[in-house]
């Protein structure tokens, strides 16, 4: 087993484990607003580690700049929907707690 | 045997399970959020299903839900303000 075959396996169980995390976060918060929190790391922390993880495996290429611009979508679409919805939240009178 | 790769694209499609279930349990709102968490980890399953297999035009596909998913979850959230 090579580094780059352990280093991309790291990444890619890091980004499960973030993904697995938020999903019990998910699972587990009572309002809609506890639940729009996990929807945070899945924007911004499991995008740049795939991306990572794509880059280091297959190198510069296209599926890596791919990767990149999907990570930077994800990063910037995540917190704009998040932010949406509260804001609909709040005007349909959501219940907090 | 699979590569690790394939492994977490298995992992992420069992991820999607309980958001399922959250989506067929709950309001509308709280099923909306559990949609986005959904859409996100098909991104990534579509991702590492891209690698895995060694299929590069599958890439262009992730990057294509990716982009029509925050259209339609900004979408959703301008109807759940105002008309459901």
């Amino acid at each position: 087993m090579t580094s780059r075959y352990a280093f991309v396996s790291v990444l890619l169980g890091l980004t499960l484990l973030s993904i697995v995390l938020c999903l019990l976060g998910l699972c587990r918060s009572r309002d809609v607003y506890g639940r729009l929190h996990f929807l945070g790391p899945l924007s911004v922390l499991a995008p740049v580690l795939l991306a990572a993880a794509v880059l280091i495996d297959g190198g510069p290429s296209g599926e890596g700049v791919k990767a990149i611009v999907i990570a930077a979508v994800l990063f910037v679409y995540g917190p704009l929907v998040s932010h949406a919805t509260a804001k609909a939240c709040r005007r349909r009178r959501e219940p907090n707690g | 045997m699979l590569n690790p790769w394939l492994w977490a694209t298995l992992g992420l499609t069992l991820c999607l399970v309980p958001c399922l279930l959250i989506i067929l349990r709950s309001r509308v709102v709280e099923g909306f959020v559990a949609l986005q968490f959904a859409s996100f980890v098909t991104v990534f399953a579509l991702v590492t299903m891209t690698v895995g297999l060694r299929q590069p035009s599958f890439m262009d596909l992730a990057l294509v839900f990716a982009l029509l998913s925050a259209a339609s979850g900004l979408l959703f959230t301008h109807f759940l303000e105002r008309w459901l």
